[in-house]
Order: structure tokens, then sequence, then C-alpha cells
């Protein structure tokens, strides 16, 4: 049996394991870090904010002292047209093509309460000198001029009304017989009945046939586009009475007369903003009606398409670049990413809303934040407003998306998950390592402890003394003193036998001499008698002692008897012989197994002591015997060992005292005899058998009869 | 003139028991409690016969010293150990310092006295020329029963009187196994069985010291020991 506690592998929690629990505290890092990213945000998107204000200050400094810009401009028009610059010169074809990268420049214009749709499609650009216009027209029956009959009005026409800085109006019309290269005129208009026409060789344009309508692409010089633009188209349907079917206006309305103002933005203005523009931030700059008068810089960097393509030559990736590559995505897929592609909805805006423009607009700078249409960028402007002669003749917008905290942020989750993934890991490896060593000490502890004492409960060695000054040590040394001290007191204990008769010895000598002399001299019969009496009580009292001291005196004989071969099952025989002659009234029986030589089968030892050791036995089995029945002495051979076994019939072994049975005063008499019984004789059984190097058992017959004590002698 | 025998014992009690039956017996007895005043009693004049205890008052080993420088002043006075300690270690200590014999205190005083009138009978054996041996011969073991000494193959073998006695019994019938409580008998001690045997085991040795090829004292396993010739 071994000593162990009964939960001892029912703990699911190991020391290591509860340690590695210990280590979620860790978790507190990740979590407080994350506190501090999303402080860190509001920090970043504060100096953000700042950063911008600043910047749209010092734009707005700048520009206090070019009041032109805003002179054009204040008079105040329901449509506003700021006219963006091209990339490229656009051929004059009557084709989209050129238009193409200007998808999102398209103002859509259509007659409302008409039967007969016309539906406009209007972009506008300038480049260079020029500023270039498309109109698409949905127009179901295009109705051309004929020849010579028609005034430039009786057909599908457009006209462009200017107001020059001069507050001049101009206006140009153009008509024409047949689809193609299209001349204007200007419409002079000397009184009311009389209007004169004049090639305008400063207009260009193409009229293309389209499968729905026509195409109309014009082109003016940009000194010749003042403050006001106004181009209508002037839809006739019926080709008989030529009657004005619809007229749409690019100012909104569907008065021909009706201008909305226009922004050409000047280079210099352009090289004036661009020189103050910040990377990834657009500068807008407004007049005092929002609406803009010039614009510069872009929210996302124009990528160059070729910069990317580079990256996938190696086709062969190391696995590190695999690894990082593969963290990457990683993070890629858990953060969210700087997202350069996203609805710009401004792209074509020619006029600012929002409640920092209104409160630049009268006076106070501000920021506001907002979300692109598609929520993947969030945006923000800050205002400043320009002073002209004390009061605000306009504003300046600078934006800027968040991506730049975006990166930030993440870059700072990716260092502190990274840093958090390290910490762990060297917490959890020194953690571990810490408890490896630690339960590796304890059950060593353990394992020293269970071996130091028996399953018999005798001390059988020490604990090494631990040089460890924590805890364990402690432990260590403290289970090694309380070992010492059993130890000590199991030594006092067997020994208190030998040492109890010592002591006895002379009162007793004093008691028998005593006597003896009494004896001797003349006495009464009667007091003899007693004398009597008093010897038998001193001999009992002195046979106690004998066998009290046999167990001590035999240690004695155990430290200088020599070994010799002798043959085991002779001794016994003999002894068996001797046994019977000796109790008439047990019947013995002796009987081998396994044997077929005997000779052969010689143990190194002692065959008095084994004789003494039968001798306990034996009387230990006529103790307990059943009467008549027979005591059976057995030798069996187990190949590597020799099991002596005395067999009785009779009481069986309590429960309690099965693992004791062979140690010093221990006995399971229940009732005393004659004898004294002082649960010596199997403990002198033991120590005869731990001479021999022999194991002692007992255990109950297996029909639970009686019980058998075998000793086993390795061979 | 009386026989004077010195006892060494420090319990009075003891002492003074001993002491009485040894008068009775009608020996001269001087009686000491430690191992001084016997030392300087014994200077002016050595007792006939010795009986010491090994632990003297305070001094746990007093009996040996004593017996040493006695055994030192008389090669021929015995000596006789009476003493509560019955190890193996302590006999072979004392027999070794020259004691005669070896005794424990379970021995009744009748039995001490028998042996104390031996020791005397030796001695006087031994002063005066035998005219009349009382001698058995057992092959080549011969017992003189006056001077209770043995002799093997004409060698003389010491044995003290405990062993002698039990060499008597056992080979004054060969081939009958004698039990140990025979032997005690015989032997007038009182042990237990494990005296005996290492009583025994002391003969074979002095025996097998003279002659390798000894084997006459014949253990039966169980029952006891014979003589086998």
């Amino acid at each position: 049996m071994k000593f162990s506690f009964p939960g001892k592998y029912k703990f699911a929690l190991s020391i290591r394991k509860k340690l590695m629990l210990m280590l979620l505290v860790l978790l507190i890092i990740p979590i407080i870090g994350y506190r501090d990213i999303q402080d860190m945000e509001l920090f970043l998107r504060g100096e953000q904010e700042n950063a911008l204000l600043e910047n749209a200050q010092v734009v707005a400094s700048v520009l206090q002292n070019e009041t032109d810009l805003f002179k054009t401009s204040l008079e105040n028009t329901r449509q506003h047209l700021f006219i963006r610059p091209l990339q490229s010169e656009i051929h004059l074809d009557g084709y989209a093509d050129d238009w193409i990268t200007y998808r999102d420049r398209l103002h859509y214009f259509s007659a409302p309460e008409s039967a007969d749709s016309l539906n406009v499609k209007f972009r506008v650009g300038s480049f260079k000198r020029y500023v270039y216009v498309l109109l698409q027209i949905e127009d179901e029956n295009i109705v051309y001029r004929r020849s010579n009959i028609d005034t430039m009005v009786t057909s599908d026409h457009l006209l462009i009304t200017i107001e020059n800085s001069e507050r001049e109006v101009s206006r140009s019309i153009i008509s024409t017989f047949s689809p193609g290269s299209v001349s204007a005129y200007k419409v002079f208009q000397k009184n009311p009945d009389q209007i004169e026409y004049k090639i305008d060789k400063n207009i260009k344009s193409y009229w293309q046939e389209t499968s729905k309508g026509y195409n109309i692409e014009l082109r003016l010089p940009v000194d010749m586009v003042g403050n006001k633009l106004g181009i209508s188209i002037v839809d006739i349907d019926n080709e008989n009475t030529r009657e004005i079917a619809n007229i749409v206006n690019t100012s909104g309305s569907n008065q021909t007369n009706e201008l909305s103002s226009v922004v050409v933005p000047k280079p210099e203005t352009n090289a004036l903003l661009f020189s103050l523009e910040r990377r990834n931030a657009r500068i807008w700059v407004i007049d005092k009606n929002a609406r803009v008068i010039a614009r510069a810089g872009n929210l996302v960097e124009i990528k160059d398409p070729d910069s990317e393509i580079g990256l996938n030559t190696d086709e062969s990736l190391s696995l590190q670049q695999f690894m990082s590559g593969a963290i990457r995505l990683m993070y890629e897929l858990i953060l969210p990413q700087p997202s350069s592609s996203f609805i710009d909805d401004l792209s074509n805006a020619s006029r600012l809303t929002g409640k920092e423009v209104i409160s630049s607009l009268s006076g106070t700078p501000d920021t506001q934040w907002r979300k692109t249409s598609d929520n993947r960028v969030n945006i923000i402007r800050a205002t400043y407003p320009i002073f002209g002669n004390n009061e605000v003749i306009g504003s300046v917008a600078v934006e800027e998306t968040s991506n730049s905290i975006l990166i930030l942020q993440n870059r700072a989750i990716e260092i502190l998950v990274n840093l958090s993934i390290l910490a762990f890991l060297i917490a959890t490896s020194a953690l571990l390592l810490f408890a490896s060593r630690l339960s590796l000490r304890i059950s060593r502890l353990r394992d020293n402890t269970e071996s130091a004492i028996g399953e018999d409960g005798k001390v059988r060695g020490m604990i090494k003394h631990s040089n460890s000054s924590d805890e364990i040590g402690d432990l260590t040394r403290s289970f090694s003193s309380m070992l010492d001290r059993l130890s000590q007191y199991n030594n006092y204990l067997e020994s208190m036998a030998g040492k109890l008769s010592h002591e006895l010895r002379t009162p007793i000598t004093v008691v028998r001499s005593s006597l003896d002399n009494l004896e001797s001299s003349s006495m009464k019969s009667e007091d003899l008698t007693y004398v009597k009496r008093a010897r038998e009580g001193i001999d009992r009292l002195a046979n106690i002692l004998t066998r009290m001291s046999e167990a001590t005196r035999l240690e004695q004989t155990l430290q200088q008897e020599e070994k010799e071969d002798f043959d085991l099952v002779e001794v016994i025989k003999g002894c068996v012989n001797g046994y019977q002659i000796a109790n008439e009234s047990t019947q013995f029986e002796f009987k081998t197994e396994n044997i077929e030589n005997e000779k052969d089968l010689r143990l190194y030892g002692s065959p008095d002591l084994i004789a003494q050791l039968l001798d306990k036995l034996i009387s230990n089995a006529i103790d307990f015997n059943i009467e008549h029945r027979p005591i059976v002495i057995s030798v069996r051979n187990n190949d590597k060992s020799l099991a002596l076994s005395v067999c009785n019939e009779g009481p069986l072994l309590p429960e309690d005292i099965q693992y004791n049975l062979f140690d010093s005063m221990v006995t399971m008499r229940e009732k005393s005899g004659t004898d004294p019984h002082l649960g010596l004789g199997l403990y002198i059984v033991r120590m005869i058998s731990d001479f021999h190097k022999g194991n002692v058992s007992a255990e109950n017959m297996q029909d639970n009869k009686g019980v058998c004590i075998s000793v086993e002698f390795p061979l | 003139m009386s026989r004077c025998i010195a006892i060494v014992e420090d319990e009075a009690s003891i002492r003074e028991n001993y002491a009485d039956a040894f008068r009775k017996q009608g020996y001269d007895v001087k009686t000491y409690a430690n191992r001084e005043e016997a030392i300087t009693d014994f200077k002016k004049q050595l007792p006939d016969l010795a009986l010491l205890d090994i632990g003297l008052e305070h001094e746990i080993d007093g009996g040996f010293d004593l017996c040493r420088e006695l055994r030192a002043m008389s090669s021929t006075l015995p000596i006789v150990f009476l003493t509560a300690r019955d190890s193996d270690l302590d006999t072979i200590s004392g027999l070794r310092l020259g004691a005669d014999d070896y005794l424990t205190k379970d021995i009744s005083i009748l039995n001490l006295c028998a042996r104390m009138s031996a020791f005397f009978r030796r001695l006087d054996m031994q002063n005066t020329p035998s005219d009349k041996d009382e001698l058995v011969t057992r092959g080549k073991l011969q017992l003189d029963m006056n001077r209770f000494s043995v002799a093997w193959n004409n060698t003389p073998i010491e044995l003290t009187l405990t062993e002698f006695w039990l060499i008597h019994t056992l080979a004054n019938r060969p081939g009958h196994v004698k039990n140990r409580n025979q032997l005690m008998e015989d032997a007038k001690i009182f042990v237990d069985d494990a005296t005996i045997t290492s009583h025994i085991k002391r003969i074979r040795n002095k025996f097998l010291a003279v002659d390798k090829e000894f084997s006459c004292i014949d253990t039966v396993y169980g029952m006891g020991y014979r003589w086998k010739e």
C-alpha cells in the first residue's frame, strides 16, 4: 500500500495550473493599453483639429491680402459654379470620352413640368486658357435649323449668357443646320425688335448626335467667362410650329436670363494655395456666401499605380517574410484600415455647407468631424474666417481624413499586442519554469516523506536536509527534524522493553535473593507457602523480563552473527519434528511446494536464527490454533525466493493491526493467558527476516478459516 | 581456614543477601560497594574468590576495570561476574578480561553457592596433585570432573564452569538430545534460549580453534543439542 492522499490525483489544479491561471492577471496590460490608445485617439484628434485650425489660420492670413479674390462674387446667386481645372486638353468632338475621368463633375438638370422630357448632363472644366463644357442632352426629337428659312431661335439651340466683371451681360447663341462643328453667334439687341447676330470666334463648339439625343462640347476663353454664367438649352420639339417646348438653364432655373456665379481659379491663386498645402489635406477658399472660390490639395495621395507592382516580383517568399506577411494580414483583418478609396461627397461641390462653415463666416473659427457617406473615413474640417475691411469676406476650410490617426492608432495597437504577447510569453515561461521547479521540489519532498516512513509506519530513512532558505526548504527541514524525532521515539519504544527489563532486573534480584535466603532459614511451614507464592510471582515477572529483553538481545546478536550457507528445508524439517515431540496435543504438517532437489535450495544466513524465527511463528500459531486442527508449515520455491509460511486455523487478523503486527509491543491477543504476551514474538520474526533480507507478511487464508504468516527469503 | 569471598556490588540489598547466604555456607565474606574501596582492600589482601558486578555506582564498566586489575594481581584467583547485564557483548568482554565465569542475576542463590563450591573444589584440586582422578572420556574428549578441565585430543581447552557443565551434560549421554531447559538445569544457570545458543556457539568455537574438523556438538533444530561421536 502506498500512503497517498486520497485526493492527490483528483486535484485538477496543480500549482503549475494555478500559477498559469494567475497569468490571466497579465490581461490587464492590453486592457489598460487599449484604454490608453483610446485616450490617445482623443488626444490625437484634438491635436489634429488644432493643427488644421492653425493651418487654416495661416492660409486665411495669407489670403487676407488677396482681397481681389473675393471681389468677384459679392452678389449672391442661387447657383454657383466652381470650375475645376482639367488634367488635359479636351478634343472638341462631341463625344464624352475625354470626360470619363471627370465623372464626379456631373450636374443634372431637367425640365420638370413637361411631358416631353429634357434631361441635361452638364460637365465643366478649365484647361490653360480655356473653359470646356460638355452638355449631354437627352432629347427624343432633335430639331435643326432649316436653311435660310428660320431664325436662330426656331430650332434646338444653346443660349450662353455671360456677365463679365464689369457687370456687362453678353449672349451668344449656338444653333445649327446639322451636327458637326458649330459656330456661335453673339447676340446684339439694338432695340426690342431688331436682333443682330455676329459670329463669335471666341466660342468653339461641336454638335454630335447620340442615341438618346445630342451632345454639345463647348470651349470658351477663360477671360471671357466673367462673374456669372448661364447656359440655357432651348428645346423645340415640333418641326412645324417650332414652339419652345422646354428650357433648361445651368443655373438651375428654366429662365434663360438667370445666371449662376462662376469662379475659375486663377493660376496665381492655385500657386499660392499650393505653397500652403498640407500633405493629404484639402484647402477650400469660400466667399461669404460659402461659395467655393479656390481649392487645392487632395484628401488622399494619388498613388502611382506602377509603384505597387514591384512587390510581387519575388515569387519565393522566405518564411520570415511569410510570417510577417501573415501577421500583417491578420492585423489588417482585425483592425480598421485607413481607406484611400471612399466616396468624396465634395468632389464636385461648388458651395460648402455645415455648421463650421456658417460659424467661420460669422467670424468664429471652428472644426467639425464628419463621416463620408459610405462610412469608411472620418473627415475633419477646420474653418477660419478671412477678414477684409473689418468684415468677413470669406473663409478658409482645411480638410483632412482621420487616416493619419488611424495609422498611428493601429501602429500603437500592433505594438501593444506584440508587447502583450511578448510579456505573456516571457511571464508564462518564467512562471512555468518556476512552477515546475516548485512542484518538482514539492513532489520530491512528498516522495521523500512517503518513502521515509514505510508501510508499517516505521521510519525507514531520513529526508536529506535542504540548504534552500525558502519555505519549501524550511518545510523539508521541519519534515527532516520531525522524522528525526519520530525515529528517536521509535528507537526509544523499541528499546524500551530491553531497558525496562534491565532496570527491573535489580529489584527482582533483591526479592529473589531475599526469598532464597528466607527459604534456607528455618521457617514455619505456613510461612513457606507464602514464600513459595512470592517466588512464583517473582519467577513470572522474571520470565516476562526475559521475553522483553529477548528482542534487545537479538538485536545485539544480529550485529555479530556470521552468515553461513545452510539447507533451509532441513532446518525446518528438524524444527517441525522437535515441535511435534514438544507439543503432543497439536498436529504439525510440513509440506514443500515446487522443490525437487532440496540440496540446491541453500539459504545464506543463520540456521539458529531461522529456528528461532520458526519457534516464534509456531508458538504464535499454537496460541491461536483451534484445537485438533493441524498447523501447516510449508516451504515454497518461487524461483528467486523461498517462502516459508505457517498457517493455523483460528481467528482472523483484525483489519487495523495488519500493518504493524510485526512491530514491537503489538499484539492481537484479546484475552491474556497465563503466559505473558508482549507482542514481541512477531517483532522478533521481522527482525530475523530483515536480517535475511526477507519479507514478512500476514494474511487471512483464502477460505477465511485462519491466518497465514509468511516469510519470503530471497535466494 | 574458611574461604574468603569478596562481593563487589553497589546494590546493598543484593550484596547483603548474597553475603548472608555465603556466610551461612561458612564462607568469609567481604563486601564492597565500589571499585575504589575494593581495590584498596584487595591490595592489602586478596580474597579467594571475587564476585563482581559490572556497573558500580558511577562507573558503568567499573567491574571490568576491577577484573583487569585483579587478574593482573593474580592469575589464578577465580573471578566471577554476577550482573544484570546479559548481552553477548558484555559476556564476551567479561570473559576476555580473564573472568572465570559470567553469570546473570537470574541465577538462584542455591545455584550460585553450588558454583562457588565448584570453584573452590577446582582450586583445591589444582593445588594438590590428583591421586584419584575422576575422568570421563568420549572419544577424543576428556573431562576431568574434579578440576573441571577439558581436553580435546589431549589438548586442554579453557572453558568456563558453565561451559564445562554444558559439555558434560551433552557428552555424558552421547546421541541423546538435550533440550535447552535440561541444559540450563545442568549448567546451574537460568537464562533464555538465545543465551544457551550463544554458549554452545562459544564452546564450538573453542573446540574448532583446536580442531578444525570438530563437529561433535550437533544442533537438532527445534529440540536442542546432542553429542555426536
